[in-house]
């Protein structure tokens, strides 16, 4: 077990010095420095700006300087806001957005799994045809297609719920239904699909003739071998969610980490992108990793594949 | 009179036998006639209602997005600033004389014909900001435009409302204009032009790399398939999305750059489909005979091993589609895809969501236009998958 958690561990520390190595050469390699502004700067202040920045070392040196001071999570100054690191920028900006992140996921737990369960419990009845539908519809609809509709009943002809800002509990309201409704209507599906395979295993069979009542045939045999699959696609959606979504913050204005990724991508603030690139990239690693030690836990038989 | 005829002499007769029609030969077999896997799948595709409307969507939206740009005979960046942000739908107002106005929401006056063809705008005579009020002449006859907090309201002189007001279809542009005066159904049309061929093309280069890399990785085997497939899974550990940035990032904005982003990151998946489908296939007798008699492997991957594994790639290319149609579209919403002026149905979200308010048909069009081809291409796939599915066989 131990031999498989290192293995899995030695795999994401790979994966992230790739994500970084790769993250850094391509944003050195952009044309033009991120000081190259539209009217040319005196040479003896581009000097002095790339002292500051360390951007007159080796290209190396800089690299193997960023690869330190990411072990430090330092992520740098900021290069657009002068006198601001990204640091602070990020922690501005994460907790809308893991609030956003939060409740979304809240919404998804409490829906996605009982509404997969009911539909595969009464699979090809009312119910199970009512809930496949809409699901459909849910998973198919881009985010952004669902918020343009969402915010046009909602806020321009109902008038309800303001278009946009979270100064209010009111604001939140759109922002995390938008976000919780493609995750929902997938684990809906997906655990849908998992509980009608597992219903037709051979041990079903075994534990209903045992004489075991139907709820607890269907709560620790079937739920527990279903939720495998469940699983990794709810750590994934977490994990993506926590770290903010581009299309949804930059809707809603909320002022969180996704939209602050764009407008850094369009400020070029190259030392932001980078950053917010290897952070949710190493949110999903270790995601993942934690995702597969779960896994291990659910299902013993996967020890016994690993060489 | 026959079977007494029977009975006395036990012997049969010709004339009570007939010859067996050919049709009726297999009336008793227990068997129905043998079709071929794929006469199969045709006949439950065509059996699915769903199938065969997303194709009628499907062929629909192709058509409309290859030819119909040429029909509207306008240009999808042609601007006519005086007639910005018109909606679909004009209320217009008739006067007594029977002249018909159509009042803009940002405080203009257009003049129409009966039919609903804008044909000039009238500036104002007098215009005092303090009083809320516009006044207008033509033919001799004042209007006043007042805009208090009760709304907008046009009336003549005596300051009554004109006798008739009717809602027409807005006959200079079907869909309206964006807010820099553009023909959205042109650009509609055009951005759907743009859409499609990125998401196709995008699937072709999923199709050939991911093809080609899970082939070559799936017949060779080995350590070559052990270092391949660890590329892949580094690469799939970096969420996609964030990937397809940083390359935008890296090559700038632009159609071409899209493509080929989006193609850098979509094989992934076609890869290791089609990896594991070749390893199950590739101990089989027919492929020992084949390099028995000297094939090349080229060969053997190309037209023993993909043939066998082609129906599952049939069904994870048709779902490729709508997702790089909504990868193309989200990318272009936050400013990455498609260079503007050209427009795509991402770069058209884009430009409508600031005006929901006040013009909220510049964003739903674009909306409804990218929901209706995701769904049709999603329920094609669906459909395909079922049919293909022998375990569903009926």
């Amino acid at each position: 077990m131990l031999k498989y958690i290192s293995k899995r561990f030695a795999m994401m520390v790979i994966t992230m010095f790739i994500i970084i190595t790769a993250t850094f050469f391509l944003m050195r390699a952009i044309p033009g420095g991120p000081f190259s502004f539209d009217r040319a700067l005196p040479p003896s202040v581009e000097e002095a700006l790339n002292a500051k920045y360390n951007l007159d070392k080796p290209l190396i040196e800089q690299y193997f300087d960023y690869l330190l001071s990411i072990l430090r999570f330092d992520f740098g100054p900021s290069y657009v806001y002068f006198g601001r690191t990204v640091n602070e920028m990020i922690a501005d900006g994460w907790p809308d957005s893991a609030k956003l992140g939060i409740a979304s996921s809240i919404l998804i737990l409490i829906f996605g799994v009982p509404l997969g369960i009911v539909a595969a419990l009464n699979q090809n009845k009312r119910p199970d045809r009512a809930i496949m539908v809409i699901s459909t519809i849910g998973v198919v609809i881009p985010s952004f297609v669902l918020a343009t509709f969402l915010l046009y009943f909602f806020s321009v002809k109902l008038e309800i719920l303001p278009t946009f800002g979270v100064d209010s509990w009111k604001g939140y309201i759109l922002p995390t239904i938008c976000l919780a409704v493609g995750p929902i209507c997938g684990i809906t599906r997906l655990s849908r699909s998992s509980m009608l395979d597992t219903l037709s295993q051979d041990y079903m069979r075994t534990a209903e003739s045992k004489g075991l009542s139907r709820s607890r045939i269907i709560v620790v045999h079937g739920l527990r071998n279903s939720l495998i699959p469940v699983v990794t696609s709810l750590g994934m959606t977490f994990a993506a969610l926590l770290t903010g979504t581009f299309v949804i913050e930059k809707i809603f204005a909320v002022p969180g980490l996704g939209r602050y990724f764009v407008s850094s991508i369009t400020n070029r603030d190259y030392t932001a992108v980078m950053a917010l690139t290897i952070l949710s990239s190493a949110i999903m690693v270790v995601a993942v990793f934690i995702i597969d030690i779960i896994y291990m836990l659910l299902d013993p038989r996967i020890k016994l594949y690993d060489k | 009179m026959s079977e007494k005829h029977d009975e006395k002499n036990h012997e049969p007769f010709i004339k009570d036998w007939t010859y067996v029609q050919k049709e009726e030969l297999n009336a008793e077999s227990t068997t129905g006639k043998t079709i071929s896997y794929w006469q199969d799948v045709r006949r439950r595709l065509r059996k699915n209602k769903l199938a065969g409307g997303s194709i009628v969507v499907i062929i629909l939206i192709l058509l409309a997005s290859t030819v119909g740009q040429t029909l509207t005979g306008k240009s999808y960046d042609a601007q006519q600033l005086s007639l910005r942000n018109m909606p679909p739908v004009i209320e217009i107002q008739t006067a007594e004389d029977g002249t018909n106005f159509y009042i803009h929401q940002d405080l203009k006056v257009f003049l129409t014909d009966q039919h609903g063809f804008i044909t000039d705008e009238i500036p104002p005579v007098s215009a005092s900001l303090a009083d809320k009020l516009f006044t207008y002449e033509y033919k001799g006859k004042t209007y006043n435009l007042s805009f208090s907090g009760e709304g907008i309201k046009f009336e003549d002189e005596n300051r009554q409302p004109l006798p008739e007001k009717r809602k027409i279809w807005n006959k200079n542009y079907l869909l309206g204009t964006d807010s820099i005066g553009r023909d959205l159904l042109t650009r509609l049309l055009y951005g759907g032009r743009v859409s499609l061929l990125v998401a196709f093309l995008v699937t072709i280069c999923t199709l050939v790399i991911g093809v080609m890399y899970g082939g070559i990785s799936g017949y060779y085997g080995a350590n070559l398939d052990i270092v391949m497939m660890r590329l892949v899974e580094i690469l799939m550990a970096i969420p996609s999305t964030i990937y397809i940035i940083l390359l935008m990032v890296y090559f700038g904005q632009g159609i071409y750059n899209i493509l080929i982003a989006m193609a850098l990151t979509s094989w992934l998946g076609m890869a290791q489909l089609v990896r594991g489908q070749v390893l199950s296939l590739k101990e089989q007798e027919f492929i020992l005979a084949a390099k028995t008699v000297g094939v090349s492997p080229l060969k053997i991957i190309l037209t023993h091993l993909l043939p066998n594994c082609i129906g599952p790639i049939v069904v994870s290319a048709t779902l490729s589609i709508p997702g790089a149609i909504a990868t193309e579209a989200f990318m272009s919403f936050i400013g990455l895809g498609v260079k503007p002026p050209m427009p795509s149905w991402g770069i058209l979200s884009n430009e409508g969501i600031g005006a929901i308010r006040s013009s909220p048909y510049q964003i739903l069009l674009p909306s409804i236009a990218i929901s209706l081809t995701m769904f049709a291409f999603n329920f094609l796939g669906d459909s395909l998958r079922d049919a293909m599915d022998p375990r569903q066989r009926k």
